[in-house]
């Protein structure tokens, strides 16, 4: 059977796989202090026996995803799916560099929520108008296919059921189930809750997964400042892991000016809340059968 | 006069081992001429950083009146803004220098970037007390005795440069243009005439510029050879492409100085004295 995923043979004989190629929120972090875990913003690929690619977010990290196809020789004659949690600036910025969406063989299939006054289409359409960047959306080349997503589950091609509800954050987010051959992902980022005010709508949308990716981009004294900002922090991402009984939980979305060293203490403090818990860093991949 | 680079790249933040030497963050320069007050070339990723920097001296953190000049506002200019922490402070103040257009008023691109489908915080939430200045070509002072002057040149939507003269030291800062040897505008070489040091746009290689031709940026080349018809004193290669690794910039510059014996490459953190070429 000829895959289609990126990169050949690391998709063999799997179900699903989850690559992280961004892992940062709020801004991208180039510095060599938080080069170890990455310092691009959100970027989640999905990776499957099925024929075409599976992206969560836009951010920084898709221009690495789109290069390493390009490097594979699978950046033409393409489906893309690419489903966002929100269209803040971290979760859509490296759209406008992700180098498959130039190709005119290609059709990327992008899901989102429509805005009360500006549909998804028209977000994203903003982030290329001529006052920000000099190539409009509708010169990059792919047909672009806009699906408005609310709470809902509807199915991708050959079966990856896709369950969405949404959370606090400011403008709003989605959050994503996504289920496959009995392995379920669950990606919930920027969203605001501490171990007090845990919404059980998300401990029943993360119940039992095999994994969770979870926002985890502020510390508690942070958070004491930083509320209304729409993040949470380890202590309510282990403490979500455990009340709804997941196998792995990985802390996503880190601050830009958290370092390695840092990081890597935050780890190990929720590692004894939760053992199963590790930092998403950027272009780790982790295969759900060996959870 | 010193500069102080803190964002170096093009287009998009490079975050990465295979470009940290050189350095990942969009467009920032810091111009140091004495004054307490910052004035701020640009507001790319690296203006962050600045502002931190800024930020971790508390008393130089309050009560600031900055400047801030844009180029242009592509992302790569702009969107460090967001997260410049001396702007959530109401105790300051700052002055954003822009093009002024016809169609879209500074303030309004500005906040746009803020707009609530983007952006947790509106740009009127920030704090600080924030003015807009619409430029035309032209020629203003600050600080008394800090004089600027504004020409535009060719890139998509246009852009700015700023000829910058303090005590007698000129610095120009010329980025997001595109021009070749061929086509070289008089008025640019004008405008870097005999500059201490000149900042200028060195995103892509001949080749590449073959298939990236209207995208608005020049090569080193074209930067080598500006610096020399212009007879500056130093010439500062910017605003490098996300693709390119440490390795390839210093292979570049290696190649622009083989034309301009004075080429640096503007690396993030570092600060070149217009004193001491
Ligand atoms: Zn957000
Ligand atoms: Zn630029
Ligand atoms: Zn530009």
């Amino acid at each position: 059977m000829e895959y289609n995923n990126p990169i050949r043979g690391e998709n063999e004989g799997i179900t699903l796989k989850v690559k992280f190629w961004g892992v940062r929120g709020s801004a991208p972090s180039a510095t060599p202090e938080t080069a170890g875990v990455g310092g691009n913003t959100s970027c989640v690929q999905l990776l499957t026996d099925q024929p075409y690619v599976l992206i969560l977010d836009a951010g920084t990290g898709i221009r690495l995803l789109g290069n390493a196809l390009v490097a594979a020789c699978q950046h033409e004659d393409q489906e893309l799916y690419l489903l966002l949690s929100h269209t803040h600036w971290d979760h859509i910025q490296g759209l406008p560099f992700f180098k498959p969406a130039n190709s005119a063989s290609n059709t990327l299939h992008v899901y989102g929520a429509n805005k009360p006054q500006r549909t998804l289409e028209e977000v994203l359409r903003g982030q290329m108008d001529y006052a920000y960047f000099p190539v409009a959306l509708d010169e990059m080349g792919a047909q672009f296919r806009f699906h408005p997503v609310a709470e809902e589950t509807f199915v991708l091609p050959g079966g990856i059921e896709v369950t969405t509800r949404f959370f606090e954050h400011p403008g709003g987010v989605l959050g994503y189930r996504i289920a496959y051959q009995g392995k379920v992902v669950v990606y919930a980022t920027d969203m605001e809750y501490t171990v007090a005010n845990l919404d059980p709508r998300l401990v029943a949308f993360a119940q039992g997964a095999d994994l969770l990716i979870f926002d985890a981009q502020y510390t508690h004294e942070e958070l004491n400042f930083k509320t209304g900002w729409g993040h949470s922090t380890y202590l309510t991402a282990v403490h979500l892991a455990q009340a709804a009984g997941v196998k792995q939980l990985r802390l996503f979305s880190h601050d830009p000016d958290r370092t390695d060293t840092e990081l890597e203490t935050l780890e190990r403090q929720a590692q004894q809340h939760f053992p199963a818990t590790w930092l998403a860093r950027e272009q780790q991949v982790i295969d759900l059968n060996l959870l | 006069m010193k500069v102080r680079f803190w964002g170096v790249r093009g287009s998009i933040p490079t975050p990465g081992h295979d470009s940290a030497d050189v350095g990942g963050n969009t467009s920032c320069v810091q111009v140091l001429t004495g004054h307490a007050e910052p004035l701020i070339l640009d507001a790319g990723t690296g203006i962050r950083l600045l502002g931190n920097a800024l930020m971790a001296d508390a008393a130089a953190s309050q009560g600031l009146a900055g400047h801030v000049l844009l180029s242009h506002t592509h992302w790569d200019h702009i969107q460090g803004f967001p997260f410049f922490a001396p702007a959530f402070s109401p105790k300051n103040e700052f002055y954003v220098y822009g093009a002024g257009k016809a169609e879209e008023r500074l303030e309004d691109v500005l906040k746009g970037q803020m707009n609530y489908q983007y952006f947790p915080v509106a740009l009127d939430q920030m704090g600080a007390n924030i003015h807009f200045v619409e430029l035309q070509e032209e020629t203003f002072t600050i600080f008394g005795d800090v004089e600027i002057s504004t020409r535009a040149f060719h890139h998509p939507g246009g852009v700015y440069g700023f000829r910058i003269v303090h005590q007698g030291q000129i610095l120009v800062y010329a980025t997001d243009m595109e021009y070749t040897e061929q086509n070289l505008d008089p008025k640019l070489i004008e405008f870097a005439r005999n500059a201490d040091l000149l900042i200028y746009d060195a995103q892509y290689t001949p080749e590449e510029l073959k298939v990236k031709t209207g995208w608005g940026h020049s090569t080193h080349t074209t930067a080598a050879y500006l610096a020399q018809q212009a007879g500056v004193k130093q010439l500062a290669l910017y605003h490098h492409d996300p693709s390119h690794t440490d390795a390839q910039l210093y292979q570049m510059e290696a190649e622009a100085q083989a034309i301009f014996a004075a080429s640096t490459l503007a690396v993030e953190g570092l600060t070149l004295d217009l004193d001491r070429p």
